[in-house]
């Protein structure tokens, strides 16, 4: 059995958009910006990048469009999968605060008994 | 520059102005917040009108000092507000845009180790359980006044 590649339109950038992902930003000097994810994941773009990705106006041909994207500061339809990718990441930097609160909440338990 | 500021009232010496806002355009906790970024070199006054709200603006410091030698003159801390206000507006738009997937990327990291499903102990009205029996306290306080 041959397996080939899916021909180049399949791997084109859907027509449908993208959707935001949480994240913050800072201006950093005069002509970039700090664009910072829930995971702590960074990236710094030119000047008035975030506002371009909140009224949808970055181009999908942008290289900064698949940098933002593999980086998880948006999401299309192809990619809306690696959510699971996300969450794996926010449990690794998070996963403390959790495990701090059920470990309180298991000594009050224990003091309960 | 002043041309810029054309839609800002200014009193005789400069060292208050008045900015009308639109409120269809920013929200009134964008506007608060820029309020705070700015509280430690500005004093800020804020009123809600019909249509927009009105925000006065007026140097902490007016005149050097030793501690600060150099005091920017109002006119060049409007641009930076006037900025501060557009990302402030943006921040709040991504906020509102992405609660929904946020909470689902919290809830797709925890689900597995199903932590969420319990409830956090105390209450929010008593979050140190002070009403609770002394016993089954999840802090001991101690109220007695030290000698």
């Amino acid at each position: 059995m041959s397996r080939s590649f899916s021909p180049k339109a399949a791997f084109q950038p859907p027509e449908t958009g993208y959707r935001l992902l949480p994240f913050r930003f800072h201006r950093v000097g005069k002509e970039q910006e700090i664009l910072v994810n829930e995971c702590g994941e960074f990236a710094l773009a030119p000047r008035g990048t975030a506002e371009k990705l909140v009224r949808k106006r970055l181009s999908t041909d942008e290289e900064l469009y698949t940098t933002l994207k593999a980086k998880h500061f948006i999401y299309d339809d192809y990619s809306s999968a690696l959510l699971d990718v996300l969450a794996s990441k926010y449990r690794t930097k998070f996963g403390f605060i959790y495990e701090k609160s059920e470990s309180l909440a298991t000594i009050r338990t224990k003091s309960q008994d | 520059m002043s041309d810029l500021f054309a839609n800002i009232k200014f009193d005789t010496g400069r060292a208050i102005a008045i900015l009308s806002i639109d409120r269809k355009i920013y929200s009134k906790s964008a506007i608060l917040k820029v309020c705070y970024w700015f509280s430690e070199d500005l004093y800020f006054q804020v009123t809600e009108e019909e249509n927009h709200f009105s925000m006065t603006v007026r140097l902490r410091e007016a005149t050097p000092t030793l501690d600060r030698p150099s005091v920017k003159k109002l006119d060049e801390w409007l641009p930076d507000i006037l900025n501060a206000l557009v990302d402030a507006q943006l921040r709040e738009e991504i906020q509102v845009e992405t609660a929904g997937i946020r909470e689902l990327i919290i809830a797709k990291a925890f689900a597995e180790s199903g932590i969420l499903e319990g409830l956090p102990p105390g209450t929010f009205e008593d979050p140190v359980e002070t009403t609770q029996p002394e016993s089954t306290r999840l802090l001991k306080i101690d109220t007695r006044i030290p000698k």
